[in-house]
């Protein structure tokens, strides 16, 4: 197959999506064909050699950007918790190196709240352009802080190309993060929700919601447990059962009305009560993080742990760190799902390099490989129906993981309460079971 | 070469430890000064080579070959010093003890006869290829003779002795004075010492530190 | 003026300088950073009014008085068990068989860092942990592990114990320096002779004479347990966690406004600080007044049965004290032999004793990994101690040739030298960031060699000080004679007869610059990897797997740097006697 009879045949099948992404410019040296013949590469390859012909102002404006961007370094912020997603960042710095030759060195962090600290600092110090960050990995929380103090860089994620293979329709966390409008301030990496993983030797049957998680711990004492709030995991699991006991629903799209915050939270509340002394430590304490629930769930010491990858079960399953006899459950109401996102800060000094990872990592063939449950198996932000028949083909292969469940099976994900319930459910569950 | 002392006087605050010393000692002399425990004595001989502590200041002269030496630090009077105690450099061996007062002295001389000369020194001495041994594996009397030979091969315009011999035994102290006496009437440079102990000196006359003159040996 | 007086102005100017350019201003600078937004000053965030806002805010948090009752308690108990602990183990051992063993396991001791020893330690004593493991399942019958609060309890007991034994060691070494000012030896003779037991002679004779000197390592401990982060987090209680954690939280809560209140509950804990040490002192004043009959009563007269049975007693004390040793040793040695597994393991549940299967990919993977980390904090370590000893040597030589009544005069340098030790980190830290910040000097590698110099002058000071202030300047004297040159004499004969010591200060500042975590996290701006900041990222995701592999590598390196300070200097003058 000569490749000019495939980049026709790409066009012909869907000639809007090729006038669409022409701008991925991939320099074609003969290393970079050698060692990735994937034709998913070839196709982008040839598609900017497209680009050369007939440009509009915005393909234009991206050109620019991947020449200021060529030899920038790029600091990218993230969690660095993880090794597999640290692995895949390194793939990923690695690709940009060789297709646009910009620089991404990884900057680990415990918390993304350390991120906006420091953006802080800088802005209290009025660095308005050099800052130390260029790119993180954000959203909810920490996305809405940095939007309204002004540690965001400008609308940017229109301007990418690859953005337009981004399924905001289907999901539109990818528009509202956590309630908060994205306003294209940040770019949809990847989709997160809810999930229960537990070890099928030692519980013979996963609860189905949060009232069944009580009959199921009355035969399995102090064998589930939560982090403690603030901490994410412990929040979403508290949105999480208040979603399923609250009366009213509705109240929770909207802000929190303080008089009336007590009251509706009641079944919350006592809810909880009933199950802290059925949990790990009698709920005395509780785990640091969902990582370390993986640590005692592998070692028995819980049942049940959480996450919110879908694919997490599977992958520390491939990668020992479980026991294979763990599985992956959700409750039968549907649970919490949200998207995470990559922006750039206000002060960030490698902006048109950010702005490239930013674009490669929505990109076809980065997203495809972090689905990979070997690689990372995050699942991803793209529409299948906007992909090329390739690509979709690709992402129509990837292998389920051990212990992963398939989309019908995922069942309904909810979406995230307005963002001021998180303060208010925090300070509530402190002052109950913190004090 | 000789030394002249001037109305040297040594304070505390504003209170002199002793009235004001006058003396000349020419080369090859011993100037031996005596006094009780605590009257100053070891004060007079740091106010010499320049190094008294801060709480004591010093006033009067001291005329050192012709030359005023009391303004100088003590590193640049050339006056060789010996203590009770060897204060020999444990992390040097003999040789090294040696040559490092040697060293300043002649920069130019090889390294060939530098070590001569040391070995000239320790032969004098009675210790004749000691120069590797470890300090530390000395006798009390090989290390007192050793210590007084570095200070010798310094070449000083003076030498001050404090109390050199009392923490040596009885009969090594006989030996280690007539050593040291003789090391001076050789190498032919004044010596001021200090001490309390009556035996310590070979003269008809001492300088007695709390009477400010010099008496006769009764 | 003479010589000597302008060299030693010269020598007081320039200390001056380079202390209030160095420590005092950065240090008041960070604090102010600190300040003022507790009192609600933060105008890039848009708060430009002073306010109690934040500080009411702070103590309308449900967590925050529990919180800081939890931390005076851990705090006090910690110092005060490790202090009485290293001072009974001190006076128990001292001359036994065992004292020089003891000196010699002070360095690899030392040499662990807090956190991989609570990584590894929360993991030994865990009820899925190897002790645990080791008697599972025949023993105790355990298939799965019990649900037992161990590690993490509601007292803050596990994180006590832990801090208990990582400050014993530290302890004994700051009592050793002491020692040598003093002899002891003659001392407890002169004790024995009059009539006093031995134990006898040393509370009463001995410990008084060390004390003074143990004051401030007292309050170090003091600080630095009240305002410990990476520790409490492994080990503290979770709800609610220590103030310090909770600060640090706050601190890194996406609601910008937290931040003021982090920072007015910063400040708290500086007040708190504060009022503990005055507390102690306090206290010392009282039992100072009280025990002076007491110290002079004189010796009991000892009836011959009481003899016998204070015979006995002290073979008690005998056993009991060698356990101690025994029960330190074995947990540093077991927490770290279980990072040591663990790092290669790929799969180990409970109850195997032992990993089921085994890889090297851990080791693999921060090979590639842990290469720029590892070269900047060996960098960073071996320079901010070697400033800090060239430093320490500075002021210890100034202040050596000063006498005693202006010694006194000279007690502000130590004042400057000690304040960071002895201030909380999370106290100042985010006011030097927006500093650095706004110097344009963050993420630089001078600047973290800085900071770290900071906090690593204070340790090569004060294990430096006594032994160099107890050096016989005569020598020195001596040697400047004969060489008729002070700076010859200065660097063949002072700094040769105290390389050892030296060179241990030397260890000692880079071990302390290896843990550093905080000021690693706000002055490297991200840019600059440590291998501190590496491990604490992979504990936060706490696969332990990785986390052993970064907290070996943290332990490893002042291990090294540790081991060539004692042996090098031994190496140098394996033939001189005296020096050994």
């Amino acid at each position: 197959m000569s490749l000019f009879t495939l980049f026709c045949a790409n066009k012909k099948m869907n000639k809007k999506q090729v006038s669409r992404s022409v701008a991925i410019p991939t320099p074609i040296t003969p290393k970079a064909k050698k060692r990735y013949l994937k034709p998913l590469l070839l196709v982008s390859s040839l598609l900017s050699v497209n680009a050369l012909a007939n440009t509009t102002p915005a393909q234009q404006a991206w050109q620019d950007t991947l020449e200021q961007a060529k030899n920038q370094t790029v600091y990218f912020n993230a969690w660095g918790g993880s090794e597999t997603i640290n692995d895949y960042i390194r793939w990923a710095a690695k690709q940009v190196k060789q297709q646009h030759q910009v620089t991404v060195k990884l900057v680990k962090v415990s918390d993304a709240g350390n991120v906006v600290s420091k953006l802080l600092a800088e802005k209290s110090a009025g660095r308005t352009s050099d800052g130390s960050v260029d790119l993180m990995w954000v959203n909810g929380e920490n996305f809405k802080a940095m939007k309204d103090n002004g540690l965001l860089a400008k609308a940017y994620t229109q301007n990418l190309p690859n953005y337009t293979l981004v399924d905001t329709e289907n999901k539109p966390s990818t528009l509202y993060d956590f309630t908060t409008p994205v306003d294209n301030l940040e770019a949809p990496w990847g989709m997160a929700q809810l999930v229960f993983m537990y070890d099928a030797d030692r519980l013979d049957k996963a609860p189905t919601d949060m009232t069944s998680l009580l009959g199921t711990l009355e035969n399995a004492k102090g064998r589930f447990s939560y982090p403690a709030l603030p901490n994410f995991h412990g929040t979403t699991f508290v949105k999480q059962a208040l979603i399923e006991l609250i009366e009213d629903k509705s109240l929770l799209s909207k802000p929190v009305v303080a008089e009336d915050f007590a009251k509706v939270t009641e079944p919350l509340w006592q809810y909880l009560d009933k199950l802290h002394p059925l949990m790990w430590r009698s709920g005395r304490t509780f785990p640091k993080n969902a990582q370390q629930m993986k640590n005692l769930l592998n070692d028995g010491e819980l049942f049940i742990s959480l996450s919110f990858n879908p694919n997490d079960a599977s992958n520390a399953i491939i990668n020992d760190e479980l026991p294979s006899s763990v599985k992956t459950y959700v409750h039968k109401g549907g649970t919490l799902g949200n998207t995470h996102f990559v922006a750039v800060p206000f002060n960030a000094k490698a902006a048109a390099g950010a702005k490239v990872f930013a674009n490669f990592l929505m990109s076809p063939q980065a997203q495809l490989h972090k689905a990979d449950p070997n690689v990372w198996g995050d699942p991803t932000v793209l529409a299948m129906d906007k992909l090329s028949a390739v690509d979709k083909a690709s992402f129509a292969q990837l292998k389920l993981g051990p212990a992963t469940l398939n989309a019908s099976e995922l069942g309904k994900v909810l979406l995230e309460p307005h963002s001021s319930w998180v303060r208010a459910l925090e300070s509530a569950w402190q002052a109950r079971y913190a004090k | 070469m000789s030394v002249r002392l001037e109305s040297l006087q040594v304070s505390l605050d504003t209170e002199a430890l002793f009235p004001p010393v006058n003396a000349q000692v020419e080369a090859g002399e011993l100037l031996v000064v005596m006094g009780a425990s605590g009257c100053g004595k070891s004060s007079l001989l740091a106010a010499i080579a320049g190094s008294l502590t801060r709480e004591l200041t010093a006033k009067g002269t001291i005329t050192l070959a012709g030359e005023r030496v009391e303004h100088l630090p003590m590193h640049l009077r050339g006056i060789g010093i010996q203590f009770q105690e060897d204060l020999l450099f444990p992390h040097l061996d003999v040789a090294g003890n040696l040559l490092f007062g040697l060293a300043a002295e002649k920069p130019t001389k090889s390294k060939a006869q530098r070590l001569e000369l040391v070995a000239q020194a320790l032969q004098s001495a009675g210790l004749a290829g000691y120069e590797k041994r470890d300090i530390a594996t000395l006798s009390g009397g090989q290390k007192a003779r050793i210590s007084l030979l570095r200070s010798l091969l310094a070449k000083p315009k003076l030498l001050l002795l404090d109390e050199p011999f009392s923490r040596l035994d009885e009969e090594l102290r006989g030996a280690f004075r007539a050593f040291v006496f003789t090391q001076i009437k050789q190498l032919q440079i004044p010596a001021i010492l200090v001490s309390h102990d009556r035996q310590d000196c070979p003269n008809p006359h001492f300088y007695g530190l709390e009477q400010g003159r010099m008496q006769g040996i009764a | 003026m003479t010589y000597n007086r302008r060299l030693q102005l010269i020598f007081g100017v320039s200390i001056g300088l380079l202390s209030l350019f160095f420590i005092v201003l950065p240090i008041v600078a960070g604090l102010l950073g600190t300040w003022l937004p507790a009192l609600g000053y933060l105008p890039s965030v848009g708060y430009n009014q002073y306010s109690w806002q934040p500080t009411i805010e702070m103590f309308n948090h449900p967590s925050t008085w529990s919180s800081i009752r939890l931390s005076l308690g851990s705090t006090v108990l910690a110092t005060c068990g490790a202090f009485v602990m290293s001072q009974w183990l001190c006076m128990q051992l001292y001359r036994s068989r065992s004292w020089l063993w003891v000196k010699h396991s002070l360095g690899p001791l030392l040499a662990i860092p807090h956190l991989a020893f609570a990584i590894g330690f929360a993991f030994v004593i865990a009820p899925s942990g190897w002790l645990m493991r080791l008697i599972s399942p025949q023993l105790s019958g355990f298939d799965i592990p019990p649900d037992w609060l161990i590690v993490n309890d509601n007292y803050a007991l596990s994180l006590s114990v832990a801090l208990v034994i990582k400050e014993i060691p530290f302890f004994v070494l700051m009592t050793l320096s002491a020692m040598t000012k003093l002899n002891v030896d003659k001392t407890l003779q002169v004790a024995a002779s009059l009539g006093y037991t031995h134990n006898q002679g040393w509370i009463k004779l001995v410990f008084p004479q060390l004390f003074s000197s143990l004051r401030l390592p007292f309050y170090a401990v003091l600080s630095y347990s009240l305002s410990v982060v990476d520790l409490s987090i492994v080990l503290g209680p979770a709800a609610p966690s220590t103030f310090a954690v909770l600060i640090n939280e706050w601190f890194n809560q996406p609601d910008l406004s937290m931040r003021l209140v982090g920072a007015s509950a910063a400040s708290l804990l500086l007040l708190l600080l504060v009022a503990l040490i005055g507390l102690f002192y306090v206290v010392e004043v009282l039992i100072t007044k009280h025990c002076r009959d007491w110290l002079v009563a004189g010796v009991t007269a000892k009836k011959e049965s009481k003899k016998e049975s204070e015979k006995e007693s002290r073979v008690v004390a005998k056993f009991l004290s060698h356990s101690a040793i025994l029960v330190i040793a074995a947990s540093s040695l077991l927490a770290m032999s279980a990072l040591m597994v663990w790092s290669f393991s790929r799969q180990w549940r409970f109850p195997d004793l032992l990993p089921t299967r085994w890889s090297f990919k851990n080791w693999q993977r921060s090979a590639e990994q842990l290469i720029d980390p590892l070269i900047n904090t060996a960098l960073i370590g071996l320079a901010s101690a070697l400033l800090a000893l060239v430093m320490s040597v500075i002021i210890l030589q100034w202040q050596s040739q000063q006498n005693k009544k202006q010694a006194k005069s000279t007690h502000w340098v130590t004042g400057i030298v000690y304040f960071p030790l002895l201030l909380p980190q999370i106290s100042f830290l985010f006011g030097i960031q927006i500093m650095l910040v706004a110097l344009h000097l963050e993420g630089q590698l001078s600047s973290m060699i800085w900071v770290h110099f900071l906090f690593v002058l204070p340790y090569c000071y004060l294990s430096l000080a006594k032994v160099y202030l107890a050096f016989d300047d005569r020598y020195l004297q001596l040697g400047a004679m004969l060489s008729q040159s002070l700076w010859r004499s200065f660097w063949k004969v002072k700094i040769p007869m105290l390389f050892k010591p030296l060179a241990f200060s030397f260890a000692v500042g880079f071990a302390v610059s290896v843990s550093q975590y905080l000021p690693s996290l706000y002055v490297g701006a991200g840019r600059i990897e440590t291998i501190t900041l590496e491990s604490v990222a992979a504990a936060s995701g706490s696969d332990l797997r990785v986390s052993a592999v970064f907290a070996i590598w943290q332990f490893v390196l002042p291990l090294i740097v540790y081991a060539l300070a004692i042996f090098i200097p031994q190496w140098c003058f394996a033939k001189r006697k005296a020096m050994n």
